[in-house]
């Protein structure tokens, strides 16, 4: 009898023991990937554009001046932006210490850049003597909202000579000689 | 004398039963299974572009920090899918993009291990890189880019 038993219980181990063995479920990582790109600006015009003329001796400037003009291609910011336009005066390039009255070295000017944001950047110099000085005058910045690839046109303009405040010589005659100017394009990405 | 021979019969009897032995089949079942993954930030920081182009700079990577990882069954798997970040921001121009593609690959024990592959039974380091980094040549949007790359290990017996 208990032999019996033994041989039951022997086939039901048996039995329970030949089960298959089983697999878990899976297991599964996720790995976040990050990284940062900050915001950038590629001006390929990096040097100040320059602005000359030479003034002969009658002292009047040279009107094909205003018809001047600057294309820069290949701009590029990978983020919304602003563009600046800085200048400095049109002015004698070995400037004198001192003047005669009713005579000037300084042409105050517009300068304009058109074809980034949709309202252009521009400055005026705002010299107010007839010496004038090396000051760099900054235009209020414009905003591009998106990235951008592009070209801006520079162009000058309202060329003006300056006199100094008080005086009557709203028509000073400016020195002969080779005068120029430096103008600045900035783009500062937003990001 | 009868009682001898009773005796006898007796002794007789016993000596003649079989001998009783059973043999005991031990078993046990060790099912399949692998370790969970302990994950980590596959992190690029800044992600370097051309000073002069604003393109990306070939060859960038990032590896995440090495785990151990076991499974037991010899016919174990390990799969991995993913393959871009995004900085989530929509560009409506053709010549940027906000998606970055790169190509995930994955170490086990310093042996790089092809998706979908059959491990066995084995134990060892697993790190999982984002390689290759690209945006098929166009100019990539500034921000915050993030993505993933999911590893799974499917025991098998």
């Amino acid at each position: 009898m208990m032999r019996r038993s033994f041989q039951v219980m022997g086939i039901i181990f048996a039995c329970a023991g030949s089960l298959p063995a089983q697999a878990a479920s899976p297991r599964q990582g996720t790995f976040t990937v990050n990284g940062k790109l900050n915001g950038s600006c590629v001006l390929p015009q990096t040097a100040p554009l320059t602005l000359s003329t030479t003034v002969p001796a009658s002292g009047k400037l040279d009107p094909a001046l205003s018809n001047a003009s600057w294309t820069i291609a290949g701009l590029t910011c990978n983020s919304g932006s602003q563009i600046t336009v800085s200048a400095r005066s049109l002015r004698l390039n070995v400037p004198r210490t001192s003047l005669a009255p009713a005579q000037s070295q300084t042409v105050n000017f517009t300068a304009k850049a058109s074809g980034w944001a949709s309202s252009d950047a521009n400055v005026t110099t705002g010299e107010t003597t007839a010496l004038g000085s090396t000051m760099l005058y900054a235009g209020t910045p414009k905003t591009q909202n998106a990235p951008k690839t592009g070209t801006i046109i520079v162009s000058v303009s309202n060329f003006v000579v300056s006199t100094n405040k008080g005086s009557s010589a709203n028509s000073a005659k400016l020195i002969d000689g080779a005068y120029s100017a430096t103008i600045i394009l900035t783009l500062t990405p937003s990001v | 004398m009868k009682r001898l021979l009773m005796a006898a019969v007796a002794l007789a009897g016993l000596n003649a039963a079989p001998a009783m032995a059973e043999d005991f089949t031990v078993q046990g079942t060790v099912n399949a299974a692998c370790s969970a993954i302990t994950t980590s930030v596959i992190n690029f920081g800044t992600i370097g572009i051309s000073s002069t182009t604003g393109l990306l700079n070939p060859g960038q990577s990032a590896s995440s920090t090495p785990t151990e990882v076991w499974c037991n069954g010899v016919n174990s798997t390990l799969s991995f899918t993913g393959g871009s970040i995004s900085n989530g921001k929509g560009v409506n121009n053709a010549n940027f993009t906000s998606t970055l593609t790169f190509t995930p690959s994955v170490t086990l024990g310093g042996n790089d291990v092809p998706t979908t592959t059959t491990i066995g039974a084995v134990k060892g380091s697993l790190v999982v890189t984002a390689g290759s980094l690209s945006a098929s040549s166009k100019l990539p949007t500034a921000g915050d880019y993030t993505g993933t790359i999911t590893v799974t290990l499917a025991p098998a017996v």
